[in-house]
C-alpha cells in the first residue's frame, strides 16, 4: 500500500493538463483588429519558442507573427491553431495592442475576451494602435531585439519623459464600466527612422476612452499632465523635462513630482477642484550664463518654472474639459468618495458640470541641484 | 483516550477552518462594497454569540460531549433528529466546499481535468486525514499555519503597494436592510460554519479559556478577511471586484517582484489549498463524531472512507453548474442553514435554562449539575 502511495506522484503526468515545454509556443504580444463592415476580428500574435538554452543563446531568439480572422475573438484565436505547430499559451503575453477601429467599435467584447481567459494576465499592458494593430507586430525593432522586449523597454522609459502612458488590463477593466470617468491609455504608432528609412514602433501620446470605448487621441504634453495628476505610483519615480523662459534665454530642467494634493469641494453648490503640486528640479541645460550661486537668481528661476508648469497643466486641463469633454483624471471618483451626498445630487448632470467646473492649479518648484557644472561668479560677472 | 486541544491550538484550528475558503468569492463584499466590514462584524458577533450560547448550554454538563448534552437536554429521540440536521448541514456545506474548490481549480489551473477526478482526490485526502484523529489534524495545522502566514504576509505587503486609495471610503453608504442581509451572508459563510466546533468543546483542555480563545480565533479570521477585502478593492478597483469570480486571487495575480518575476500565485494556490482542505477535514471529522453518536458505533475510524465516499457522491451530484453554487450561496444557504446555526442552539439554551430553573426550585442547580457530571458517560 505504501509503495503504491509512493508511486502516486508519478500519476501527475497522466493529467490531461500536462504540457511539455518543448510543445509550447509563447505568445509575447497580441494585436486585435476589427472590421466594422464585415463584422470580423483579426487576431495577430507575436510568438517565440521557449528555450532551455543559456541566456546568451536565448537572446538570439526570433519572433514570428501569425494572423487569423473570425467572427468572434475566441473563434479567431482558435483559428490560429491551424497556423502554429505548437500549443500556444498566453501566460507570458505582456501586450495587448488594440486596433483603432476595434477600440472604437468592439471594445466591450475585446475586454470580455481578455478578462474571461484564464491565461491572459491582468497585469498585461493595453495599448491602442494607430491604424491596424497587426501592422505593428510586423515591425522589426531597429535594435534587433524581440519586439516584445523592445516594447517593454519603451514602457520602462516612460518614467524618463512622461509623454506616454501604459495602463494595465486591470486598470482598464476597472474604469471601463464607469459611466462618469474616462481614462487614457497608451498609443502605439510607427515612426520612420531617418538614418536608414526603417520603421520603428513608437510609444507616445495617449488614447482617450469614454463610456467604454475609444474616443480620441491626445498628445504627449497632455499625457504628461495625466501622469502628474494620477496616483502616486505613477509619478513617484517619473522624471520629465520642461524648458522655462523665452528663446535664447531658456533653461531646461529635470522635474520630479514630490507632492500632490487634490482638494475637491463645493462652492455655492457647484463642485470645484484645487490642485497643489510640488516638484524638485535639477538644472539640465541653460542657453546663457546665469549667476547660479546667487540665491535670488535661483528663486527667480523657481518662480518661472512654477508658472510654466501651471500654464501647461492649466492648458491641458482646459483641453480635457472643453474639447475632449471627458473626465480622464477621475475627478468624479474623488467627488463620489469624498462628498457622497453632494455627488448623489450632482452625478446626473456630471456631463454638464465637468466642462464648466473650476479647477485651480498651483505648482511649487524647488531647484535643489545644479548638475555637474556651476558657473563661477567670475565668469558670470565677466559676461 | 481522546487527545485534548490546548486553547492556542484551538485558535489555530478555528482560524484555519474559517480562513481557507473565506477569501474565495467575497460575495458579501460584492454586495456591500466599502461597508462590508459591518457585515463581517455582524457575522463574527452572531457566530460568537451562538457558540457562547452552546457553551452555556453545555456548561452545566462538564465532562460530557456536545452530542451527549443534546441527549440530556432534548431526550434521545429528538436529539437524534437534531443531530441528523447537523449531519445534513455538514453535507450541505461540504458539498458546496468540494464544488467551490473544484470550480476554482478547473477555472484557474486544471481546465481539462474532470471535476469527478478532483473531487475524488479531495475526498480520499480528507478521508485519510480525518481518520488520523483530531490531534494529528491540530498538529498539522500548527505547523502549516506558519508557512501560510509567512506567504500571506509577503503577498499582502506586495499587494498593498498597488493600493492607491482607501477603498473603504465613504463609510455607511448602504441601507440597514442591505447590511443586515450582508450580516446574514457572513453568518452563513464564513463565520457561522464555526458552529460545528461546538462538537469539539469537550476536547479543549482549559475550559475557562474556551470562549476567549474562540473569540480571538473569530476575530483573527475577521481581520484576515478584512485585509483580503481591503486589498482586493484597493488593488483591483471596486468595479473590477464586482466582475471577477475570485477577487482576492486576481489581486494576488497582480503581484510581481521587480519586472520579470511574476506568476507567483501558483505557490500561493498550493498553500491556500491546504488550508481549504483543513475545513473539509474538520467537517468530515465532526461528521464522523456525530454519526458515531447517533448510530452508537464503536469504531469511528472505519467510517472515514465510507463517509469520504459519501461526500464524494454528494458533491459530484450537487451544484453541477457554477450558477447553482452562486445561487445556493446567495439565496438558499443563508436561510436554510439558520436552523442548525441559530435555531437549535437557542432551543438548547432555552431548555437548559428551563431545566436549571426547575432544578433550582428543587434544591439548586449546581448540585444537580454535579450529579449529572458524575454519571458515567454512555
Amino acid at each position: 500500500m505504501l509503495l503504491l502511495c509512493l508511486l502516486l506522484p508519478l500519476a501527475a503526468s497522466c493529467s490531461p493538463d500536462v504540457t511539455e515545454i518543448s510543445d509550447l509556443t509563447l505568445i509575447m504580444a497580441v494585436g486585435i483588429d476589427y472590421d466594422e463592415k464585415t463584422n470580423r476580428y483579426t487576431l495577430s500574435t507575436y510568438n517565440v519558442m521557449p528555450t532551455s538554452q543559456s541566456t546568451e543563446r536565448s537572446a538570439k531568439l526570433t519572433g514570428w507573427v501569425v494572423s487569423a480572422s473570425g467572427s468572434s475573438l475566441l473563434e479567431t484565436a482558435r483559428n490560429l491553431r491551424g497556423l502554429v505547430g505548437n500549443r500556444m499559451i498566453w501566460q507570458h503575453n505582456k501586450f495587448a495592442l488594440i486596433g483603432e477601429e476595434a477600440a472604437r467599435h468592439s471594445f466591450y467584447g475585446i475586454m470580455d475576451f481578455l478578462m474571461r481567459n484564464r491565461q491572459v494576465r491582468l497585469s498585461s499592458y493595453l495599448i491602442v494602435s494607430e491604424g491596424k494593430a497587426s501592422d505593428k507586430l510586423n515591425v522589426r525593432s531597429a535594435s534587433g531585439d524581440l519586439l516584445s522586449n523592445d516594447l517593454l523597454g519603451k514602457v520602462r522609459n516612460e518614467k524618463e519623459w512622461g509623454k506616454s502612458i501604459m495602463l494595465s488590463i486591470q486598470e482598464v477593466a476597472n474604469w471601463q464600466p464607469d459611466p462618469y470617468r474616462g481614462f487614457v491609455t497608451g498609443k502605439v504608432g510607427i515612426a520612420s527612422l531617418p538614418a536608414d528609412a526603417k520603421d520603428e514602433l513608437s510609444l507616445g501620446g495617449g488614447a482617450v476612452f469614454d463610456k467604454g470605448k475609444f474616443k480620441q487621441w491626445i498628445k504627449g504634453d497632455d499625457v504628461l499632465v495625466v501622469q502628474l495628476l494620477s496616483h502616486k505610483n505613477r509619478w513617484r519615480n517619473m522624471e520629465f523635462v520642461v524648458s522655462v523662459g523665452e528663446e535664447a534665454d531658456r533653461a531646461t530642467l529635470f522635474f520630479k513630482e514630490v507632492g500632490q494634493s487634490i482638494h475637491t469641494g463645493f462652492r455655492n453648490g457647484r463642485p470645484c477642484v484645487d490642485i497643489a503640486l510640488s516638484f524638485t528640479a535639477t538644472m539640465g541645460e541653460i542657453d546663457r550664463s546665469l549667476p547660479l550661486d546667487n540665491p535670488a537668481e535661483i528663486g527667480k528661476l523657481e518662480q518661472s518654472a512654477s508658472r510654466e508648469l501651471e500654464r501647461r497643466i492649466d492648458k491641458s486641463l482646459a483641453y480635457f474639459q472643453h474639447d475632449v469633454r471627458t473626465d480622464v483624471l477621475g475627478f468624479s471618483e474623488l467627488f463620489a468618495q469624498r462628498h457622497p451626498k453632494h455627488w448623489a445630487a450632482a452625478k446626473a448632470n456630471w456631463e454638464d458640470i465637468y466642462p464648466t467646473m473650476p479647477v485651480n492649479v498651483h505648482a511649487d518648484v524647488k531647484i535643489d541641484r545644479l548638475g555637474m557644472i556651476q558657473y563661477s561668479k567670475g565668469q558670470s560677472d565677466g559676461e | 483516550m481522546q487527545e485534548k486541544v490546548s486553547p492556542g491550538a484551538w485558535i489555530c484550528l478555528i482560524f484555519s477552518f474559517i480562513s481557507g475558503f473565506s477569501t474565495l468569492f467575497l460575495q458579501e463584499a460584492k454586495l456591500l462594497e466599502q461597508d462590508v466590514w459591518l457585515s463581517y462584524l455582524c457575522g463574527i458577533a452572531m457566530s460568537f454569540g451562538v457558540l457562547a450560547v452552546l457553551y452555556l448550554a453545555q456548561r452545566n454538563y462538564p465532562g460530557l460531549s456536545m452530542t451527549e448534552v443534546f441527549d440530556r437536554l432534548l431526550g434521545k429521540q429528538i436529539a437524534k433528529i437534531c443531530l441528523c440536521l447537523y449531519l445534513v448541514y455538514i453535507l450541505e456545506i461540504q458539498g458546496a466546499a468540494f464544488q467551490a474548490l473544484t470550480l476554482f481549480y478547473r477555472t484557474v489551473v486544471l481546465p481539462n481535468t474532470s471535476s469527478g477526478q478532483i473531487i475524488l482526490l479531495i475526498a480520499l485526502t480528507t478521508a485519510y486525514a480525518s481518520s488520523l484523529g483530531l490531534g494529528a489534524i491540530v498538529r498539522t495545522v500548527q505547523v502549516l499555519l506558519c508557512f501560510f502566514l509567512f506567504f500571506m504576509l509577503v503577498i499582502v505587503v506586495f499587494i498593498y503597494k498597488n493600493v492607491t486609495i482607501n477603498p473603504f471610503l465613504p463609510l455607511f453608504q448602504h441601507r440597514a436592510p442591505e447590511i443586515a442581509f450582508g450580516g446574514l451572508l457572513s453568518l452563513y459563510f464564513p463565520f457561522g460554519k464555526s458552529i460545528v466546533f461546538c462538537f469539539l468543546f469537550s476536547r479543549v483542555t482549559n475550559r475557562k479559556k474556551l470562549l476567549p480563545s474562540t473569540l480571538i480565533a473569530l476575530s483573527l479570521s475577521g481581520l484576515y478577511l478584512f485585509a483580503a477585502t481591503y486589498l482586493s478593492f484597493g488593488s483591483l478597483g471596486m468595479n473590477l471586484v464586482q466582475s471577477v469570480t475570485f477577487p482576492f486571487f486576481s489581486a494576488i495575480q497582480l503581484v510581481r517582484f521587480g519586472e520579470y518575476l511574476e506568476r507567483i500565485e501558483i505557490m500561493i494556490i498550493g498553500i491556500w489549498t491546504v488550508f481549504t482542505l483543513f475545513e473539509i477535514i474538520v467537517l468530515q471529522f465532526v461528521f464522523m463524531q456525530v454519526f458515531e453518536h447517533i448510530f452508537a458505533l464503536k469504531h469511528v475510524r472505519a467510517l472515514a472512507l465510507p463517509v469520504g465516499l459519501l461526500f464524494f457522491a454528494m458533491s459530484h451530484r450537487s451544484f453541477v453548474h457554477q450558477a447553482d453554487l452562486s445561487f445556493y450561496n446567495f439565496r438558499i444557504g443563508p436561510f436554510s442553514t439558520l436552523l442548525p446555526t441559530v435555531v437549535i442552539p437557542l432551543l438548547l439554551l432555552l431548555i437548559s435554562l428551563l431545566k436549571r430553573g426547575n432544578r433550582s426550585g428543587e434544591g439548586g442547580p449546581l448540585l444537580a449539575s454535579s450529579d449529572d457530571a458524575r454519571r458515567p458517560r454512555s
